[in-house]
């Protein structure tokens, strides 16, 4: 790899960490952000348990316990977690971002 | 007046030397604890794809039962050192993580090489998707030279 590559690297690793700082910046900046991920989150954790185990007690506690570790105590870092993975990976908005900094003149 | 302000900057340098070492002192075990915690997260989602797993397979019977606490004891914890990078990694990949890491490298090693022919090779490959153009670009042109080459041996004949 020459130098340039690797400049570019590092711009992207900066690019993603941006992208990564940005929705818990805006969920303690505007409280109503904030209620929204947590109520997204919720729904996402229900449905994807009971997508896998079907509607019964267990989905339940399986989803309270999860609700518990990731919206109400690690709140910040699973929603920024949430829109890396499953919004900016899923849409390739990634790979649009590393697209964008090969034609940043330098 | 002024030695007023010089006391008052010192109690708040002194402050932020607390709170740094404060800081220091406990970042460890908040990570640990943020560590810890999505491990359990970790467990828990593997064990919902276990359960998952037996009973698309096996049907909600009594061996079902025996499979999935068996299982589960295997993976969660006799070898999760071992499970759990796996599933950690089964997990990216189905996120989307090796596009992302294919984008990467083919950028970062492609950049600055400037030596091509063309103007359009000249650009660097921006994605995945940039490089499968490029082929599929250079298969047609393959494909057009073999038709116009073909009749004239034919006409010769």
């Amino acid at each position: 790899m020459n130098q340039k590559g690797l400049h570019l690297m590092v711009m992207i690793f900066l690019a993603l960490l941006v992208l990564l700082i940005l929705p818990p910046l805006v969920m303690s900046m505007f409280k109503p952000a904030d209620l929204l991920m947590r109520i997204i989150l919720t729904i996402l954790i229900f449905a994807t348990v009971r997508n896998m185990l079907g509607s019964n007690a267990l989905t339940i506690i399986i989803t309270a316990a999860l609700v518990y570790i990731l919206v109400i105590k690690h709140a910040y870092i699973t929603t920024s977690l949430y829109i890396f993975f499953f919004v900016l990976l899923a849409y390739n908005f990634v790979a649009a971002v590393m697209w964008g900094l090969t034609r940043v003149p330098r | 007046m002024q030695n007023n302000l010089k006391i008052e900057n010192v109690l708040i340098l002194g402050k932020m030397i607390n709170a740094s070492i404060l800081l220091l002192i406990f970042a460890p075990l908040l990570f640990t604890e943020i560590i810890g915690d999505f491990m359990l997260v970790l467990k828990i989602f593997a064990l919902i794809s276990i359960i998952t797993f037996i009973l698309n397979h096996v049907g909600n019977t009594p061996i079902a039962g025996l499979l999935i606490i068996g299982v589960s004891w295997f993976v969660l914890f006799d070898y999760w050192n071992f499970f759990g990078g796996i599933y950690l990694f089964y997990v990216l990949l189905t996120l989307g993580i090796s596009g992302m890491l294919v984008d990467l490298f083919f950028i970062s090693g492609m950049v600055g090489d400037r030596n091509a022919s063309s103007a359009e090779d000249n650009s660097p490959v921006s994605s995945s998707l940039d490089l499968a153009q490029r082929s599929s670009r250079l298969e047609a042109a393959r494909k057009m030279h073999s038709i116009h080459a073909r009749p004239r041996g034919m006409m010769r004949r």
